[in-house]
């Protein structure tokens, strides 16, 4: 009677078992991600690292479209923040935007991706504003947990050059920073 | 098995893209949308664009801070005064607080609980304290706020003598008063009150040993608050000049009268907001509406330090003397100070090319926070301290600079 039971769950399982790793073109989905944002190292306009960088860890969210080309790559846009917290108490907000590519694999019920973006970056700190060049890349891995969600977690690696010009070029740097986040993917 | 109901998920309803329920196909969507779009665009690039600062370095500015690891009491409140007697730092909040000079940990000062000087506590208010270099003066009062009496000490707080000032005041202009601040020039003290007359300026006469109207004969009180005085360093005749919010009075203690002047004086109503001194005979005046006024030598000139913006406390800076720079609060917006270079002329804001401090430290310390006012030891004219008041925990409101090997340090919490 149980081990009837237990077949017959297990058949209910496969029968609402959504799990198709595979996207077809047309695919579209929606991602908001959350997590930590670890400050790594900034890098003055000759390449020598400024030391300390003077940041703490933070936070950082982001909101993602996305939409499938074929059955393995997909592009979309992206709009994030980021908070970290200076040694002075200051705080540093950015917030990026950008389009994004990403190539997504899996097996069900479970997705890998590896991704790149390029956009703009606002930066905000005491009331002086910026607006830099951005390129993340990184990668995550989810899981189908019906037909429409995905939950998952991701790691990108922030790459921000503070472009400054004219007499002004010795500001130029280069910041880094890695995104550690969980998420929920929406698939239509 | 499985394939088939993969397919069955494909067609299931696309809510989201669903042409079907769609009022206006996408084409006709995206005409009805495109021009708030593009205004939205449009804002956002001026807004952000308007907002870059190609002088500023973020990530710089950053790694070039300093953790600021203050006293606690220093955190959210507001340093209203700061004196010295050669020994100890006083400064006042509610309460006032002292360490010694070269030490490192402030404590509160405890004042007598009443005639009994003996009897000490840290249980009181005190709206008012100035130094003459030498001894010190605490202004306590009641949970009124009420004056009930100014205490000297010369030995750092280890006794007091009771000044009877509550008497004096009372029996010159009423009861319930109220003091608004202490202030040592020249070793004179004088004490502004205020209660249902207005408003007016005592001064202790050694001599008498009693607190005595510092106005002429002819001001018994005034209808606006009293700011600041100073005294303009001659000793002969010795001149102090004071500010209510919207005159101008000068004189000797005693006789102290309304200046006069009739070409550019600073008198702006409601509109005065900080004095100071250079101890040679030049006083400067700032005002609310971005002047500053000058006066040496029997006239009154101005300049504009930045135009319609509301100024507050001010300071001659006279280090480095090859490069002395007026530093003055800013009364609104980011707040802060800003230094005037007399010489260029030119003014300085946002931490940027300052003599006092380096732009991330500034970033870091000052800015956004509402500038109290300077203060230098008479004694010491290489440490400048800034009063602040902060709003939010976390932050500090009483921060030191020292100049040494021909630079200001840059701005330490204390």
């Amino acid at each position: 009677m149980i081990s009837t039971l237990a077949l017959a769950l297990s058949a209910q399982e496969k029968i609402e078992d959504p799990f198709e790793a595979t996207r077809v073109k047309g695919d579209q989905s929606i991602n908001i991600q959350i997590g930590g944002f670890l400050p790594l190292f900034v890098l003055d306009n000759t390449g020598t690292p400024i030391s300390p960088s003077n940041m703490s860890i933070g936070t950082a969210f982001s909101v993602q479209y996305r939409y499938m080309l074929g059955k393995n790559f997909a592009i979309g846009g992206s709009g994030a923040g980021s908070f970290v917290t200076t040694v002075g108490g200051g705080t540093l907000f950015m917030a990026p935007i950008g389009i994004t590519g990403a190539w997504i694999w899996g097996r069900e019920p479970m997705e890998y991706e590896v991704s790149a973006e390029l956009g703009m970056n606002i930066m905000r700190l005491y009331g002086h504003g910026l607006i830099s060049p951005i390129a993340k890349f990184g990668g995550g891995i989810s899981r189908f947990v019906d037909s429409s969600w995905t939950i998952g977690f991701k790691l990108d690696w922030w790459f921000v050059p503070e472009i400054h010009l004219g007499a002004y070029s010795n500001l130029t740097s280069y910041a880094n920073f890695l995104e550690f986040s969980i998420g929920a993917n929406y698939h239509f | 098995m499985l394939n088939m109901l993969n397919k069955i998920r494909k067609r299931e309803p696309k809510f989201f893209l669903n042409t079907g329920t769609r009022e206006y196909p996408r084409k006709r969507i995206c005409a009805l949308y495109k021009k708030p779009q593009n205004i939205f665009v449009a804002i956002l690039i001026i807004l952000t664009i308007s907002s870059c600062d190609n002088t500023f370095s973020i990530f710089q500015s950053i790694g070039q801070e300093k953790k600021q690891l203050g006293a606690e009491l220093f955190k959210a409140t507001t340093v209203r005064a700061m004196g010295s007697d050669g020994t100890n730092y006083y400064a006042l909040m509610s309460k006032v607080v002292y360490k010694p000079i070269a030490g490192s940990s402030w404590q509160v000062l405890p004042l007598p609980v009443g005639d009994d000087t003996e009897n000490k506590d840290i249980d009181y208010f005190a709206p008012g304290l100035a130094s003459d270099g030498s001894t010190i003066f605490v202004a306590k009062a009641d949970s009124n706020n009420n004056l009930k009496d100014i205490y000297s000490s010369s030995n750092g707080g280890a006794s007091w003598t009771a000044m009877d000032a509550k008497k004096d005041i009372d029996a010159a202009i009423g009861s319930d008063i109220k003091v608004d601040w202490l202030k040592c020039e020249n070793k004179t003290l004088f004490v502004a009150v205020h209660g249902s007359a207005g408003y007016s300026l005592f001064y202790y006469d050694v001599a008498s040993t009693s607190f005595k109207n510092a106005f002429d004969s002819t001001i018994s009180s005034l209808s606006e608050p009293l700011v600041d005085i100073v005294w303009d360093g001659l000793s002969s005749p010795a001149t102090y000049w004071l500010i209510s919010s919207s005159k101008v009075y000068s004189g000797a203690e005693g006789s102290i009268a309304e200046d006069t002047s009739a070409t550019n004086n600073p008198a702006l109503s409601n509109g005065l907001v900080g004095i100071a001194s250079d101890g040679a005979g030049r006083i400067l005046v700032s005002r609310s509406d971005g002047i500053i006024y000058s006066y040496l030598s029997g006239s009154w000139t101005n300049f504009t330090a930045k135009s319609s913006t509301a100024l507050g406390p001010l300071i001659l800076l006279n280090q480095p003397s090859t490069s002395k720079r007026i530093l003055v609060a800013r009364g609104a917006s980011t707040l802060g100070y800003m230094e005037y270079d007399e010489a260029s002329p030119a003014i300085y804001e946002n931490g940027k090319d300052f003599v006092s401090t380096s732009q991330s430290i500034y970033n870091s310390t000052v800015r956004a926070k509402q500038v109290e006012g300077f203060w230098q030891p008479a004694s010491d004219p290489n440490t400048l301290f800034i009063l602040l008041a902060t709003g939010t925990e976390g932050s500090y409101s009483l921060y030191r600079n020292t100049y040494s090997g021909g630079t200001w340090g840059g701005w330490i919490a204390e």
